[in-house]
């Protein structure tokens, strides 16, 4: 993603407003809630209000049917012909006529059975007394009608016909004589099947004895159960009176009222309504069903939750709008910013290719500043607009996909010529139709300017390595891998086609005897650690002939671990140097050997000549006279002479073959200089002239060859004394840096500046004040020279001619 | 009487002039100019100190003195052997088990302090 647009927060606007649209929303459910249970508690008591009319209704009706039965045997029960039917013992003619009267009133009370019981409970007459199901000849006593109204009390109840199965309704009254004893007993009965009608299209209404029994309901099934569990002993006692028949069902609920007048039936919670009948507390039950209050109920929740959820959603959408308007501000933000800070240089076209915006970085890069590059076409930069199109497509062509690194030039305001590299695309809104281009453009002249320094330096080295004589290598060790450069195989005599490139084609030409160790010194080299390697071995040319080569490397570039990547070197062709080296050193050879022989031999015979001579000066062999021994002297002086002569030769000859060997030790060298000085003594001693010894005390110990440095001393010392004729030598040391310097000065002729230089060559005598040679090889200090610089000390001359010279030497501690 | 000294080397003449030197310290000296000669004449004189050339034509020094320590009589005689350079000097005096060593050019006070030294043991 270009720009960041995630917001973390939200702003504090956000914020307040996010917390009084929670509040709003709480404000809504609670008001909704409140409405709604009010609402609820409206609806509540309307229904009770109406269930409670109904019942009345109900009430009044049984209430009226029991009221007419009862009436009409109040009045039978004064009917003169009931009382003389019953006085009369019941002959034909008054049982007639009091069946007819009952058959009269039975009319009256529809579906009613009227008859007439004697003192025994007997049924004596009846309207019913023609039909199958009569109750002439049945008794009746049981009955509590019977027995309350013999006491002389009127009496109804509510019962199941022991003869007919049916309900029905009885209302009892006593038939009074004129003395007012009780002749017998007027029963009605009614039939309750309108009545059950009534109480079938109620749902949930059940007439109730005092027992708890129902009687009459809306559902057959109700029937003969109580409504609440009643008590076992009164159960049985209601089985016993039949007067619901002989069984009673199990109670209808199973626990009491609760609270609020509730029962529970069915797992439905009901309104437990009730209305006296008004006679022996009999009841009209009704369940009222709190259903559609319910309903009303939830439909108040289901509204308040759907407004809030409403509510809800439109908080939601309201933060989403916020933030995403945030966010395009935002992106809006970093795109302007990003054009303004980018390393391009970026402008935008419309259709037209007219400039609509212009960066900073374009600015700096064409010159053009945007007021003056805005609302301009584009090409105003453009080194040739619109028509060379290889150079600047952009310009000229219309853009129909995104363009990518093209390369061209531009002219600047201030009219130079710069390279840019360029990406290209179209902008589109949001149907996507063209509105316009982008570009963005970055200034490459100075990578042109380098690439094509690179390119030139590289044709440089092509032509380089066309040239060169040497075959160049490069080497990586990680893959093992060389390239050897066609000047490699010319040198070999061969074209680049007739031997494979790489490691095995160098293995190939080596010379059998070479190509183990030449492997090995590389593989040595590789591994090592050093960075420069070099060796020698033979390599075959095409002709078949060997060729010495000279091998140079270097590691040039090296892994993490310092391992070596990559190896350049040369193979340098060396068979000429190696043949005139060959012929150098058997010449050297020659002459050396040559040089050694006739040292040797000239030595040789001046042992027997010298010795001759002493004998006969020592007078070993007789007595000789003055003149004899003069000459004698002077054939000795001269043998001696010659004697140094040819050592000389023979040390500078071991010294330039390099045969002479050094034994370095630890030691002091003031005590060689005293060794030497004694000696020397003798012949200052002899020349009368004086010789100072200055030996600084506690030099460092250095390492030294101690036969070599003698005879260095000894040969400085000797020349100073024989240079010098009044005056004296002066041997001193001291300690310098990291060395310790020797200083042989004396007070002789001293030598001329122009001939200091050339005492340090080979046979070179410089001549004496007076033109008089002192006799010497010329090699002395020669020897000296080679020997300091054997123990990698320093030796000079210090002179003023005619005052004497310093010989100074050094040597490393 | 003076003790016996045997010079074995080619060179007569550098021979000539030790003879000179140790007769003049009051030695009797032998001379002989080959190796075989030289045991020869070790054998038949008991010298009681050989001076020996490093270099003689027919045998090599070490050699000579294997064949002089074989014998019994010879064995305990000293040797000292002359070198005509300093080169290695002292290697090669320890190759032919000689008792000390000269280097030509023999000075005669080195000579003869040495050969004393040999015959005092």
């Amino acid at each position: 993603m270009l720009f960041i647009g995630k917001r973390k927060h939200f702003s504090q606007k956000d914020l307040v407003f996010i917390v009084l649209f929670l509040g709003l929303v709480a404000g809504v459910i609670w008001a909704g809630s409140y409405l709604t249970s009010f609402l609820k508690g409206h609806a509540f008591s309307e229904k009770m209000r109406d269930e409670q009319s109904s019942l009345n209704l109900l009430a009044d009706f049984v209430r009226d049917e029991c009221n007419e039965a009862k009436d009409i045997a109040r009045i039978l029960s004064g009917s003169p012909n009931i009382i003389s039917s019953l006085s009369a013992l019941e002959d034909e003619q008054s049982l007639e006529r009091a069946n007819q009267v009952l058959e009269r009133y039975a009319t009256a009370v529809i579906g009613g059975v009227v008859y007439l019981m004697n003192r025994d409970g007997l049924t004596i007459a009846s309207s019913n007394r023609n039909k199958p199901a009569s109750f002439v000849g049945k008794s009746y006593k049981f009955r509590p009608y019977f027995i309350q109204a013999m006491e002389g009390m009127p009496f109804q109840y509510f019962a199941l016909g022991v003869t007919s199965k049916e309900r029905g309704f009885y209302a009892s009254a006593p038939v009074l004589n004129d003395e007012g004893v009780v002749m017998g007993v007027v029963v009605v009965k009614k039939d309750l099947s309108n009545v059950g009608l009534l109480f079938q299209e109620k749902p949930n209404s059940f007439l109730v004895s005092p027992e708890g029994v129902i009687f009459l309901a809306s559902q057959p099934e109700y029937l003969y159960r109580t409504l609440f569990p009643i008590n076992v002993h009164l159960l049985k006692a209601v089985e016993e009176s039949r007067q619901f028949g002989d069984r009673i069902g199990p109670p209808l609920l199973e626990g009491t009222i609760g609270k609020e007048e509730r029962v529970l039936y069915q797992g439905q919670e009901f309104v437990y309504l009730h209305q006296q009948v008004g006679f022996d507390q009999w009841q009209i039950v009704v369940f009222m069903s709190l259903g559609q209050v319910r309903f009303y109920h939830w439909i108040g929740m289901i509204l308040v939750g759907f407004v809030a959820g409403l509510l809800l959603l439109f908080l939601v959408v309201y933060l989403i709008q916020s933030c995403s308007g945030a966010l395009i501000k935002q992106q809006k933000e970093q795109a302007e910013m990003l054009f303004r800070l980018t390393p391009s240089g970026i402008f935008t076209v419309d259709t037209e290719r007219r400039v609509t915006s212009w960066n900073s970085k374009a600015e700096e890069i064409t010159g053009f500043a945007a007021a003056e590059v805005v609302g301009e076409k584009c090409l105003i930069f453009a080194e040739k607009p619109c028509r060379d199109q290889e150079v600047c497509r952009i310009f000229c062509e219309d853009i129909v996909k995104p363009i990518f690194g093209v390369e061209c030039t531009i002219i600047t305001k201030s009219g130079e010529k710069r390279w840019i590299a360029k990406n290209v695309d179209v902008l589109r809104d949001q149907e996507g139709q063209v509105i316009g281009g982008i570009e963005s453009f970055e200034d490459i002249t100075e990578r042109k300017k380098l690439e094509q320094e690179i390119k030139d330096t590289q044709e440089r080295y092509n032509l380089a390595m066309e040239v060169i004589s040497e075959g160049v290598w490069d080497y990586y060790p990680q893959e093992e891998r060389l390239f050897l450069s066609l000047a490699w195989f010319k040198m070999l005599g061969y074209s680049q086609n007739e031997l494979r490139q790489g490691y095995a084609a160098w293995i190939s030409v080596l010379h059998p005897d070479d190509v183990r160790k030449a492997q090995k010194d590389f593989r040595e080299f590789i591994s090592s650690g050093k960075d420069d390697y070099d060796a020698e071995f033979r390599m075959r040319e095409k002709s078949g002939a060997w060729k010495w080569i000279f091998a140079k490397g270097r590691v040039v570039i090296r892994g993490e671990h310092g391992e070596p990547l990559r190896v350049v070197g040369t193979h340098t062709d060396i068979t000429k140097r190696k043949e005139v080296d060959a012929l150098k050193e058997r010449a050297m050879g020659i002459r050396s050997k040559f040089m050694a022989t006739v040292s040797h031999e000239l030595r040789t015979p001046l042992g027997p000549i010298k010795e001759g001579v002493s004998i006969v000066l020592d007078g070993l062999v007789g007595k000789i006279n003055a003149e004899q021994r003069g000459l004698l002297e002077a054939a000795r002086r001269n043998a001696d002479r010659l004697h140094r002569l040819i050592n000389d030769v023979l040390d500078y000859q071991k010294l330039d073959s390099g045969v002479f060997k050094f034994r370095f030790q630890l030691e002091d060298i003031n005590i060689s200089i005293e060794e030497v000085c004694k000696d020397i003594r003798l012949l200052t001693k002899e020349k009368g002239l004086s010789l100072d010894v200055q030996l600084e005390m506690n030099l460092p110990k250095i390492r030294f060859d101690r036969d070599k440095i003698i005879q260095v001393l000894t040969n400085l010392l000797i020349n100073a004394v024989k240079f010098t004729d009044a005056g004296g030598v002066t041997v001193c040391t001291r300690k310098g840096q990291g060395c310790v310097e020797v200083v042989v000065a004396d007070t002789g002729y001293g030598i001329r500046e122009e001939d200091v230089s050339k005492l340090f060559e080979s046979f070179t005598q410089v001549d004496g004040p007076r033109g008089r040679s002192t006799g010497g090889s010329g090699l002395g200090l020669v020897i000296c020279k080679e020997i300091i610089e054997k123990h990698g000390g320093k030796i000079w001359i210090e002179s003023e001619y005619g005052k004497g010279s310093e010989v100074h030497f050094v040597l490393p501690v | 009487m003076g003790k016996k000294i045997l010079i074995i080397d080619d060179e007569t003449d550098v021979a000539t002039m030790l003879m000179y030197r140790l007769k003049a310290s009051g030695y009797e000296v032998i001379m002989a100019a080959t190796g075989k000669e030289g045991i020869r004449q070790a054998e038949a004189e008991r010298p009681d100190l050989i001076l020996l050339d490093y270099k003689l034509p027919d045998i090599r020094s070490e050699e000579l003195v294997e064949q002089l320590k074989f014998s019994s009589q010879l064995a305990a005689i000293p040797v000292i052997l002359i070198t005509a350079s300093v080169e290695e000097i002292e290697e090669k005096a320890l190759e032919c088990k000689a008792s000390d060593y000269i280097a030509k050019p023999i000075g005669p006070e080195e000579l003869i302090r040495k050969v004393q030294a040999q015959l005092s043991r």
